[in-house]
């Protein structure tokens, strides 16, 4: 008899690791701009369909994904000068609902371009699935649990070690402070939008031969990200990581231990206890107790 | 004052000749002037979760009116299909028929992509008295058989009896049961229940999903522990899918039998090597070139396909077909007693041998499905294709 308990854990990290990368798009924008930011699941599924469709081009893989990342940031600056910028200063809960609105229009353009059907990418390393403490893991799952350790990594540095990435930490603290210093809170903001759309179309390019990539992922994508991201605090980008993987983990022992098909209400039960007991998440109160 | 009565004057201008315009565009400028077009109204999830099963339902709408506009319509009189998008919601396909039904005239209704959306159809059609054919699986909207609703798809109870015959042929004794937990995946899952206990099969596990889940390797997990001889799957891609890629990720050999729901080429396109011998049951649509000539489908079918792909990029698929099928009833029925809601019922009902793209349709009073798994063939996928099944 095989013991269910290590699949368990490896299909709540494959899981999980596809919410954190969403969720550090959420961490992204809120910590620059304090508004959350609605559309970030479509940048992922823009990524993704972009890069399928330059792969039926004939380009290769690596220039497809960067050609469609590269394409997504652009995306993610044009929705920020055309839609963000002009409300700028408006009230966050405002800003949001645009967001909203961002999303459902990109949702329907890419019906009209895709079409319903779903699309596929090819996985970055084909092979079988590993072998692993009794349990298998897929391969391109290795790649998005490392590209969401090594996108925490390269968020720190970029904010500790580098001065745009000074610039947008103290935007975030006191906006008007850096006004009077020079740093623009609304270039900020751009380079916010651009990052966080970057980073998007990367989840969702590295996901998108887990899961296959369709017009209208970016929803559940985005909620479930969204969860991660609150569960981590929202201001806290390695904690976001440690919510995503988390829901990932409570999604696949619910299936595993308890009646499978609970495991949304189970989730979103966690982020309401998480809110109730902490209003500013679970991994962010810890942190600041510690200090 | 007079100012007043002037600018009112002009706006009644303004909107009669937009009324007309948009009346026009949306008409698709049938030919003018032959009486009133015969509406018949149709409801699909063209976006929405279900959209891949709504659009090619919505395109065979679209392609069927050309095809009528150009023949002339019905006995000279045109026909206009209105076509709406329901969004997958079931409350919307109400409204949207309700629309359909009292705004726009429509003698009848085609419709209701998934099960929850045709069941609340359904009981409007009741309502109302409208005939309404039904392009969605669910056993429960035949079975029993009510007045004014008729089911295109071999309902899902057929599905299941053609997918045991795949079982039955492999002397399969256990089997394990995953599903997507909603109207189709407990549909399945109740046939295949008592079709098992018939065949004195034991289902050794069932596993539920949701819809938007994107691994189900916990659940494969789980039901590998009972090693089954068969895993069965029933739902739709991306889902149905995932499922066959985590069995064989996890190791599994056994064979896999999947559900009617996975015959578009997304599913091969999704799940990739994994596709590779997943056996499922379909309507002929998916195997039309290799009929045999005598099989009276054959030639409907591939007509079908050529004229779908000639107006639209993407392969024809079982789901527009039974829109096709709902459609091409309903303009045989008014060709034959008129556009009268109550005639074209009892017409409807007493269809026989109608050949559509789903199977030859036999309707009785008890029976508004009229198909039986003769309508149906298992179709393996072998090298990304699908082939007719043989044991």
């Amino acid at each position: 008899m095989v013991s269910l308990l290590p699949q368990l854990i490896l299909t709540g990290l494959t899981v999980g690791s596809i919410y954190a990368l969403v969720a550090l798009g959420f961490v992204l924008i809120y910590n620059v701009t304090g508004i959350l930011n609605f559309a970030q699941g479509e940048f992922s599924m823009l990524g993704a369909l972009l890069c399928a469709t330059l792969l039926g081009w004939h380009l290769s893989l690596p220039l497809a994904a960067l050609v469609a990342v590269a394409a997504v940031c652009l995306i993610g600056a044009a929705m920020e000068r055309l839609t963000i910028e002009p409300a700028f200063g408006s009230h966050p809960l405002t800003l949001i609902i645009i967001t909203f609105g961002v999303s459902m229009a990109f949702r329907g353009l890419s019906l009209m371009i895709w079409g319903a059907d779903p699309y596929t990418l090819p996985e970055f390393t084909p092979g079988p699935a590993l072998q692993l403490l009794g349990g298998v893991l897929v391969r391109q799952a290795m790649w998005a649990i490392g590209l969401s350790i090594a996108v925490v990594l390269g968020l720190f540095l970029f904010f500790s070690r580098s001065v745009p990435g000074a610039a947008v930490r103290a935007c975030a603290d006191n906006a008007f402070a850096c006004r009077l210093l020079g740093i623009s809170p609304r270039r900020m903001s751009l380079v916010a939008f651009t990052l966080s759309a970057g980073l998007g179309a990367v989840a969702g390019i590295v996901i998108a031969p887990i899961t296959g990539a369709t017009y209208d992922m970016g929803l559940s994508l985005g909620l479930k990200g969204f969860v991660a991201a609150v569960i981590g605090g929202l201001t806290n980008a390695p904690a976001a990581v440690v919510g995503g993987y988390l829901v990932g983990l409570i999604e696949s022992l619910t299936t595993g231990y308890l009646t499978p098909g609970y495991s949304g209400a189970i989730t979103f039960l966690v982020l309401l206890l998480v809110l109730v007991i902490q209003r500013e998440g679970l991994l962010h109160a810890a942190q600041r107790r510690q200090a | 004052m007079k100012g007043t009565v002037k600018s009112t004057g002009r706006c009644e201008a303004i909107a009669a000749v937009v009324a007309v315009v948009g009346g026009l565009l949306l008409a698709g400028f049938p030919a003018l002037g032959q009486g009133a077009p015969i509406k018949i109204g149709t409801v699909f999830a063209v976006t929405g979760p279900a959209s891949s099963l709504g659009k090619p339902e919505k395109d065979t709408a679209t392609m069927l009116q050309s095809q009528l506009s150009s023949a002339g319509g019905i006995g000279g009189r045109p026909v206009q299909i209105i076509t709406y998008d329901s969004e997958s919601d079931p409350t919307k396909a109400v409204l949207l028929m309700k629309k359909a039904v009292t705004e726009d005239n429509a003698i009848a209704v085609v419709g209701g992509t998934t099960s929850p959306e045709s069941q609340a159809m359904a009981d409007y059609a009741m309502q109302a008295d409208v005939p309404f054919m039904s392009v969605a699986a669910s056993t429960t909207l035949s079975v029993p058989s009510r007045a004014w609703v008729f089911q295109m798809p071999q309902r899902n109870s057929i599905a299941a009896a053609k997918a045991m015959e795949y079982l039955v042929a492999i002397h399969a004794r256990t089997f394990a049961f995953l599903y997507r937990n909603d109207d189709f995946g407990q549909d399945g899952l109740v046939a295949m229940r008592a079709f098992a206990r018939q065949h004195g099969m034991t289902i050794v596990d069932t596993e539920p999903f949701a819809a938007t889940d994107t691994d189900l390797s916990a659940q494969v997990a789980r039901a590998r522990v009972h090693n089954p001889d068969v895993m069965v799957v029933w739902s739709t891609p991306p889902t149905a899918s995932i499922a066959a890629k985590n069995i064989r990720q996890l190791g599994m050999r056994v064979p896999i039998l999947e559900s009617h729901g996975i015959a578009n080429k997304a599913f091969i396109q999704l799940a990739g090597p994994a596709a590779e011998g997943v056996v499922f049951p379909a309507g002929k649509l998916l195997v039309a070139n290799q009929l045999p000539p005598e099989d009276p489908q054959r030639a409907l079918l591939l007509k079908y396909a050529r004229d779908f792909e000639a107006a639209n990029h993407y392969t024809a698929n079982t789901f527009g077909g039974h829109a096709y099928d709902g459609i091409t009833m309903l303009v045989d029925a008014i060709r034959h007693v008129g556009p009268d809601r109550a005639r074209i019922r009892e017409y409807l009902e007493h269809l026989r041998g109608f050949i559509g793209t789903g199977g030859i349709f036999n309707m009785s009073p008890q029976d508004h499905n009229g198909l039986t798994t003769r309508d149906m063939v298992l179709v393996v996928i072998h090298n990304g294709d699908w082939k007719i099944w043989k044991p």
